[in-house]
């Protein structure tokens, strides 16, 4: 079965067959995890870095920021049997585009933000496809752990 | 993963830090680590260890890194062991030097467990 | 070699190795701050292809931050000695970064070990060298480089 996950929302999953997929990424970032000996996958589509900004949105949709949204997806992941010593962490999206007083590029602070939480944390990406001025469309497949990105002309793996 | 005891050669212990957590980071985990401070400190521990990978820094104290390889790469009992440079000092001409006198691999700070994993990927058989 | 090249060899050296080694994000401040304050400045020579340095000043708030997050570690659980080995290990990084970007892989440089230095005074030329501030997702920082030609 395939998933389609929206804005500030994460799906794990164990079974075979089933696809997570998220849409159009632009500076938000999708954070997947893949654990190569129990086939368990997991994705989160972040908006922003720090959920400071916005205390109810945070209550409400804590996957739209890293800070209350890595937490989560880590502790599902961990419960369906994902064991880090076995994973496999990618990250994709992070287009540059400035916030509202153009003072930062969120789609770069997404991604640097999400490597801090993680190296605080003990953990790292492996592979990642940011930056950049494209959308990302990107899905994984819990048969195989693969990472596929595309957009309206290509289709490319990491 | 065929590596299993690891020499770090850092004068920096923040960088023998982050040399660690990135391995470990990249998934590799349960390694043996020695850890020297620079190429004089690494040639004592390999006198009584025995390691099947050498990282190492350059730009250290005592003895730097192009010595200690020249040195390793002279030694009957030592020649063979990969070694892979983490430095900032990052040279097209010293990397192929490098690489001419035996280096396995030449990785630019800051390291990161992307860069730790690629590695592996390209050189675990 | 101009001062323009250097300048800009310098932010982008900086936002990358900021991005990649400490995770804060960095952005060039045109303007000087009113107010800037440090207790503590790191220092690095460049001896070759041309003499000069690189000065980091960083405030304490700032300092706590990059070392806490790069050992993932309480500040007040951390010996000076670690503190100030992290911080010199992060100048030596840039000083290396900024030199590739700065000439290119293909060219030859040479610079010393960084250190800690508690006394601007002793610095030679610090009028004539580059001052360049960034933020650091808030914490304003100075870089000081001077290459001469």
């Amino acid at each position: 079965m395939r998933y389609d996950i929206g804005i500030g929302h994460l799906k794990t999953s164990s079974t075979q067959g089933d696809e997570i997929k998220t849409y159009a990424l632009g500076s938000c970032v999708a954070v997947i995890l893949y654990d190569r000996k129990t086939k368990i996958a997991g994705m989160i589509h972040i908006a922003l870095p720090e959920s400071a900004v916005n205390t109810d949105k945070a209550k409400s949709l804590p996957g739209y920021f890293v800070d209350t949204g890595l937490p989560l997806l880590l502790k599902e992941f961990k419960e369906l049997g994902g064991d880090r010593k076995t994973t496999v962490i990618k990250i994709a999206g992070g287009s540059s585009i400035m916030d509202e007083n153009k003072t930062f590029d969120i789609g770069k602070r997404n991604g640097i933000a999400v490597k801090r939480y993680l190296w605080k944390n003990g953990l790292g990406v492996m592979k990642e496809d940011i930056g950049g001025n494209i959308s990302r469309t990107v899905s994984i497949d819990v048969d195989t752990g693969r990472v596929l990105l595309s957009n309206a002309k290509d289709k490319w793996e990491i | 993963m065929k590596y299993k005891r690891i020499l770090i050669t850092d004068d920096s212990a923040t960088s023998r830090m982050i040399i660690k957590r990135c391995i470990e980071m990249a998934g590799f985990f349960d390694l043996e680590y020695f850890e020297a401070e620079d190429g004089l400190q690494g040639l004592t521990i390999l006198d009584s260890e025995k390691v099947d990978l050498i990282i190492t820094d350059l730009k250290m104290p005592k003895m730097g890194g192009k010595t200690f390889i020249r040195k390793l790469k002279s030694s009957e009992d030592k020649k063979d062991i990969p070694i892979v440079v983490v430095s900032s000092l990052d040279n097209e001409i010293l990397e192929a030097r490098l690489k001419r006198e035996g280096v396995l691999a030449v990785i630019g700070k800051p390291l990161s467990p992307a860069k730790v994993f690629d590695f592996m990927e390209e050189t675990d058989d | 070699m101009t001062e323009e090249n250097i300048k800009e060899a310098m932010i982008k050296t900086i936002e990358s190795v900021f991005s990649d080694m400490v995770f804060i994000d960095t952005l060039h401040i045109e303007k000087s701050p009113e107010n800037f304050d440090y207790t503590q400045i790191l220092y690095i020579d460049i001896i070759s292809p041309s003499n000069g340095y690189i000065i980091a000043y960083l405030p304490l708030d700032l300092r706590k931050t990059i070392v806490e997050t790069i050992h993932s570690t309480d500040w007040d659980e951390m010996h000076a000695s670690e503190i100030d080995d992290c911080l010199l290990e992060i100048l030596n990084v840039i000083a290396g970064n900024f030199m590739t970007e700065l000439l290119g892989r293909g060219a030859k440089y040479n610079i010393s070990f960084p250190a800690v230095n508690y006394d601007e005074e002793d610095i030679e030329q610090l009028d004539k060298s580059q001052e360049i501030y960034f933020s650091a997702e808030g914490p304003i920082f100075r870089i000081n480089v001077l290459l001469n030609s």
